[in-house]
């Protein structure tokens, strides 16, 4: 009964509702989309990392992947050698270079990724075969862009070279999606073998992907193939994470600042409605409390009118959360050399759950306060005041 | 100014792959592991050069203790052979942003000694040029890149542009944020004009009936809401300087940088008090109105 | 303190009674002394009139002996209860099942029906669903209302929600009825219905204590006290 008395008073009054409503349905969406962002570019680059199977990483000592031209020498001895490890069942190494693709009058940049097509953990074929000695591997925005199909004769020249014109001429063998490159980047993948001859790098590569079983640890991996190959500086999933984490903080202080904001929100929101809609009916309340109405049912029908106003907020803000979201993520998406599998707003149970279990409590709270304090207004002084 | 480099992909700036920074230990990594030259070049074994001089920056050298006048080792890579060298000063480094959560630090050589160290004495990643009174970056920059093929050619506007584009995503971000922060605040202060002025609906509807016009009460409530948001707004331009200060007060802490983090200008305050004013106003006008369009004598006999 | 035996053999089976009952309240920094020294009791059946001009202590005797509020001094029991020896969650409870209230300004809950109103001391009350809606139905066929019990009071004239707020005041069926101005917000033709209504749930035995400046209204009831300054002028 008391239920359908606190929808049908919330009916009753129903601009005040509306926009007691909508407010809490902003606030709750800009929770949620705080909730998502403080955890999501963390959620999604584990993701993304772990994607391919891939549980450690390999770089050069003391550089980071593809930012300096560094390189670690001797890739067939390191190898031999990571494949030695115990635990370790594959090895997937990458080069990269510019280059400058030609296909009939047009041309365009890409970038070219030295890979072995047995051992890849870059790209999912989408349609044709593996890259092959001859024969590569393109992206299909750059297929599409440059309109290159399977089959197609295309010449790589590296770009950069002063004065001396290293090229080699292809077939497009396969179309793929690459899981790491950019929004818009133009990426081709050839064998290995075939890019250290192009660019001139003997049997150097960037970095390296390693997989290993099932039961293997990837910390104490890690730490064997450190022993044994000391110039290279090894990378776990968790570690890279961890690292992120540190490196993240700037998003998850935005997010404590803003949620702290839209809670605050909330509660100032519905505390101001319920103590208006207090306001406006204190001296029935006090004629309720005359009649015998209970302070414990005073109490219960407010704060029940609080958390129905929050409930109903909290359900429209969460899709509305989810809208805003999609927008944010497009403003984001636009971070120079961000693999387009990263998130910044991942949506999962929890962030949901916790924003809806924010906004309810923070309503029930804000509803109580002034319930409580009329639940024990002087009854008789009241009357007297609201009586002519 | 213009700046000359080869061709080469633009480093991942993205935040993912900026966390991969390893730290950098006392052995200094001037270069890094194996710096490879581009095809063309021949290389030569690296030397020492014989004295060595070097300055670093302040924010690593406070960290780790380091003075003018201490000796510490360089070299191409951490654990190869290394070389001498003498601390000659420490520089403040220049406040760069792309550079924050970067745990390496910047160090500085003379030109002849870095290319001996990485055994590269003919070679450069860029450089830059000068350019004469008069003379035009742009029309200067296209006669270079029809010189010079395989060379990119970027004058200081375009690098600037390059090295911002991820602050411009944040920026954007950022306003992105402002707007959706403003649409809730708007809401919420409708809903509370709303509640207030119809607190008022009695009184009004008295003084309506006892021949007070429409328009003069309008005026009197949206008086008051102008003035309400307009003490709210310097209020809020108040506390947003002192947030502002403690943002950078706080990440020029964290980061041990002379970077300005939060800006508050005369036009950023001229906007916000401008919002503040018109979010104000417009919300009570939109009650006022919905006082104002229902029947006195219901609201009397209520 | 026990019932003064004078004043329980000036009445029979007193319901009410009240004894040397002071109120003070603090408005600002004044004290205001709205009771002085009053004592009265009521039997059970007995229509009783409280007049008195306004700020006589009309209200506040009214409130005393129903426990809505308690005195600063004296003595109060209800169905020989001493009031003060309550908790405010037992006198909440002793008003719920035997006093009922009427107020000037009917105090109905403006989202509810007719029905609904008067079921609300019930469902307090612990009432099961199907008895009170039998029960308020009936209480509003005794006011007169029983073709308007799905009305709600933006939908009744100044008189039926008086009649609804009667009809809520008997809901739990209450030993004693308190109407502090009934009459108040009605033009005299309604009154005089409202009047006749008192008049006959008096006759089946309902006890009734009317605050009023109405003399009207007191020239109604069978027994009429008159307050002044706080005090009983008689």
């Amino acid at each position: 009964m008391r239920l359908r008395y606190v929808v049908r008073e919330l009916w009753h009054h129903r601009l005040r509702t509306g926009l007691a409503l909508v407010g809490v349905s902003v606030a709750t969406a800009m929770l949620l989309d705080m909730l998502m962002l403080s955890g999501g570019l963390e959620t999604s680059f584990r993701r993304l990392l772990s994607s391919r199977g891939y549980a450690i990483r390999i770089a050069p000592v003391g550089t980071i992947p593809f930012e300096s031209e560094a390189l670690i020498p001797s890739y067939p001895t390191l190898r031999d050698t990571l494949l030695d490890v115990p635990g370790v069942v594959g090895v997937a190494p990458l080069l990269g270079a510019n280059v400058e693709l030609r296909a009939g009058a047009d041309s365009a940049r890409a970038f070219a990724l030295g890979i072995d097509p047995a051992e890849q953990g870059v790209y999912r074929l989408l349609a044709g075969d593996p890259p092959a000695e001859g024969r590569v591997v393109v992206d299909e925005g750059l297929a599409r862009d440059a309109g290159l199909a399977i089959g197609t004769r295309i010449e790589l020249e590296l770009a950069g070279s002063l004065g001396v014109a290293r090229r080699v001429n292809v077939r497009v063998a396969g179309v793929a999606e690459f899981v790491y490159s950019a929004r818009g980047e133009r990426v081709v993948a050839l064998p290995l073998p075939v890019l250290q001859r192009l660019a001139g790098r003997g049997d150097r590569i960037a970095f390296a992907m390693v997989r290993i079983s099932d039961t293997a640890d990837p910390e104490a991996v890690g730490a064997a193939i450190r022993a044994r190959a000391p110039r290279v500086e090894t990378f776990t999933v968790s570690g890279l994470v961890e690292r992120a984490r540190a490196r993240l903080s700037y998003f998850r202080q935005l997010s404590i600042i803003l949620g702290s904001v839209a809670t605050a929100v909330t509660a100032l929101l519905v505390g101001t409605i319920m103590a208006v809609s207090i306001n406006d009916r204190y001296g029935t309340i006090a004629a309720m409390r005359a009649l015998g109405i209970s302070r414990r049912t005073v109490v219960a029908s407010f704060t029940g009118e609080s958390l129905v106003l929050s409930a109903a907020g909290a359900g429209l803000g969460v899709g509305l959360g989810v809208l805003t979201a999609g927008y944010l993520e497009g403003v984001l998406a636009g971070f120079p050399g961000l693999p387009a599998g990263i998130r910044f707003f991942v949506l999962d149970g929890p962030a949901v759950g916790r924003a809806i279990a924010i906004v309810l409590g923070v309503g029930a709270v804000a509803g109580l306060v002034p319930a409580w304090r009329v639940a024990n207004l002087e009854i008789s002084r009241t009357l007297h005041r609201e009586e002519p | 100014m213009i700046r000359i480099q080869p061709r080469r992909r633009a480093a991942w700036a993205g935040i993912a792959l900026a966390i991969l920074a390893a730290p950098v230990p006392r052995a200094l990594a001037a270069q890094p592991a194996e710096r490879v030259p581009p095809a063309g070049d021949t290389p030569v074994p690296p030397s020492c050069p014989d004295p060595l001089g070097i300055a670093i920056e302040r924010p690593f050298a406070a960290r780790h203790g380091i003075g003018v006048g201490d000796r510490l080792d360089v070299g191409p890579e951490p654990r190869g052979r290394v070389c001498e060298a003498v601390v000659r000063a420490i520089f403040e480094p220049r406040p760069d942003p792309a550079r924050l959560t970067l745990e390496r630090p910047a160090v500085r050589f003379s030109f002849p000694d870095l290319a001996a160290l990485a055994g590269r004495p003919d070679a450069a990643d860029w450089f830059t040029l000068g350019l004469v009174p008069g003379a035009g970056p742009e029309g200067t920059s296209a006669r270079l890149r029809a010189s010079l093929p395989g060379l990119q050619v970027l004058s200081t506007a375009e690098v600037t542009e390059r090295a911002s584009a991820t602050f411009l995503v944040v920026e954007r971000f950022h306003g992105a944020i402002a707007w959706i922060t403003l649409v809730a605040g708007g809401v919420f202060l409708s809903c509370i004009m709303f509640l207030k002025v119809g607190e008022r609906r009695e009184a009004v509807s008295a003084l309506r009936l006892v021949g007070i016009s429409g328009a003069t009460l309008a005026r009197w409530i949206m008086l008051e809401a102008a003035l309400v948001a307009l003490l709210g707004g310097g209020l809020g331009l108040g506390l947003g300087a002192v947030a502002s200060a403690l943002v950078n007060g706080f990440y020029r802490a964290a980061y041990d940088t002379t970077l300005v983090f939060s800006l508050v200008t005369p036009g950023v305050l001229i906007r916000a008090l401008a919002l503040a004013l018109a979010m104000g106003i417009g919300a009570g006008a939109l009650a006022t109105y919905r006082l104002l369009s229902t029947d006195p004598l219901v609201e009397i006999g209520r | 303190m026990r019932p003064d035996p004078a004043v329980a053999a000036a009445v029979d089976k007193p319901v009410v009674e009240a004894r040397d009952v002071e109120r003070e309240y603090r408005v600002g920094g004044e004290v205001v002394r709205a009771l002085r020294g009053v004592s009265l009791g009521v039997a059970a059946g007995e229509f009783l009139a409280v007049t008195g001009p306004s700020g006589s202590g009309k209200s506040t005797l009214l409130h005393l002996l129903g426990g809505i509020d308690v005195p600063t001094a004296g003595r109060v029991w209800l169905g020989g209860t001493d009031l003060a020896r309550l908790s405010t969650t037992q006198r909440d409870r002793r008003r719920l099942l035997e006093v009922g209230l009427v107020f000037q300004r009917f105090h109905l809950l403006s989202m509810l029906s007719a029905r609904e109103n008067v079921e609300l001391p019930m469902a307090e009350a612990g009432v099961r669903p199907a008895d009170r809606r039998a029960a308020s139905e009936a209480l509003l066929r005794r006011v007169g209302l029983a073709e308007r019990s799905r009305h709600r009071p933006g939908e009744l004239s100044g008189g039926e929600r008086q009649r609804v707020a009667i009809a809520r005041a008997l809901a739990n069926g209450p030993r004693l009825l308190l109407a502090d101005e009934p009459t108040g917000e009605l033009d005299r033709g309604t009154s005089e219905g409202i009047l006749d209504l008192f008049a006959g749930l008096n006759a089946q035995g309902v006890t009734i204590i009317v605050a009023t400046h109405d003399l009207h209204l007191a020239a109604r009831a069978r027994r009429r006290i008159e307050l002044v300054d706080g005090r009983l002028a008689s």
